[in-house]
């Protein structure tokens, strides 16, 4: 039976078994969502992700490839200052990864937007051989929701990149009980998962009285568990221990996956 | 080469070095494999030889006569992939030049047509690779809720 608990195994099987990306160790890595479907949370966890670096005092380059979502909600919104904006819709978008690595940035998180699916497509197409030659590494992060939706765009994101990057993908509980039947059940997620033994983690529901302000004025549960800012709705002594108690076990769970975010 | 162009390349005064420092250029580039400095160089140009020049003078002159010796010519280079390229070939074309006094070309012209023919016959690379997971977004997600039960 499948188990997001198989996470820890799933991960050690994939630096066991053949490399997907380079046949030597990556010095290097891209990580970018797969932005087939908005609203899924997909800043949110690059959110936390620039966080759980941070917290490790590893440096990251955040690029900010959303487009589509200007102001709130984007991740400029969240580290306006340390965040390059890039337009992808040019015929060399993408390549600011190439560039941005060059000049010795070790890990990228790229926030990539819905509309984001072909001209990334594109780029691996012509790019990734020569790009991977150098030891750069790949993982696309896919959110599941309960909305099949959701499931489709990351499958239809696998059928395009294949083995070319690793994938760890998040249930994102966007509701208290998530019903996740289409991501665990369905025939072909289960085949994506025995071909590409995803690292799976968990996003756990989060209280609408703290996601929606921090949402509102641009801030990270970090910023609310460390009591950094002067939101008044956002100072509550349960809502900073609930950012506090979230955050631990977001990391958690992203420890399971640190194989596949870091060179 | 024709006997006319060889008389107006005669013909021609010598053209001077470009740089004053070629005519110095032997001893920079032992100075510079014995570690010295493009300072310390200029000043030995001074004192040794009377030319007053500096530092960075020497330094253009030592990349572009290293840029110089590390890319040979257009022409070398094209020769030299050529004579690789044919490789396989070379014996067929000295055969074609034997066969004009021996009267045999008609073996040379076989050999010519059978790499011809094996390099017809060889398979373009392809890049195309098999791919691990295919999926048809067309059709709905598929669920096995008794199977999973089971598992």
């Amino acid at each position: 039976m499948y188990d997001s608990n198989t996470a820890a195994t799933a991960e050690r099987k994939h630096s066991d078994s053949r490399s997907v990306v380079s046949s030597t160790a990556p010095s290097k890595r891209v990580i970018l969502p797969m932005g087939g479907k908005g609203g899924v949370g997909k800043t949110s966890f690059m959110l936390a992700l620039a966080e759980w670096f941070q917290s490790h005092e590893i440096p990251v380059t955040l690029l900010d490839l959303d487009t589509e979502n200007k102001s709130r909600g984007s991740l400029k919104h969240y580290f306006d200052g340390r965040v390059t904006k890039v337009n992808i819709h040019t015929a060399a978008g993408l390549d600011a990864f190439v560039d941005h690595l060059a000049e010795g940035a070790p890990i990228i998180l790229a926030d990539m937007g819905a509309s984001s699916g072909q001209v990334t497509h594109e780029w691996f197409d012509s790019m990734f051989e020569d790009v991977a030659a150098t030891g750069v590494a790949f993982t696309a992060i896919g959110i599941v929701t309960p909305d099949p939706a959701s499931v489709e765009s990351i499958l239809s994101w696998a059928a395009r990149l294949q083995d070319r990057v690793n994938y760890v993908v998040v249930e994102n509980a966007m509701t208290h009980q998530a019903d996740f039947s289409y991501w665990r059940d369905s025939e072909q997620a289960k085949q994506f998962r025995t071909v590409f033994q995803p690292v799976v983690l968990t996003m756990e529901f989060r209280l609408p009285e703290l996601e929606n302000p921090a949402r509102q004025h641009g801030v990270t549960l970090g910023q609310i568990a460390e009591r950094r800012l002067k939101v008044p709705e956002l100072q509550r002594a349960s809502l900073v221990i609930r950012a506090q108690s979230y955050r631990r076990r977001l990391f958690e769970e992203i420890d399971k996956a640190k194989g596949l975010l870091l060179p | 080469m024709d006997a006319k162009f060889e008389a107006i390349l005669n013909s021609l005064p010598a053209k001077e070095p470009r740089s004053r420092l070629e005519p110095y250029g032997e001893l920079i580039i032992e100075m510079r494999k014995r570690g010295r400095s493009y300072r310390e160089i200029a000043q030995v140009l001074k004192k040794a030889c009377g030319l007053k020049v500096g530092a960075s003078t020497v330094n253009d002159f030592v990349l572009v006569r290293s840029k110089s010796k590390a890319r040979p010519s257009l022409s070398t280079s094209r020769t030299t992939a050529t004579k690789k390229n044919m490789k396989g070939l070379t014996g067929t074309y000295k055969d074609t030049e034997a066969h004009k006094s021996t009267g045999r070309p008609q073996k040379a012209l076989e050999g010519i047509a059978k790499t011809i023919k094996e390099l017809k016959d060889r398979p373009p690379k392809t890049r195309a690779k098999k791919l691990l997971f295919q999926y048809n977004p067309d059709e709905p997600l598929r669920l096995h809720r008794n199977q999973r039960t089971k598992e």
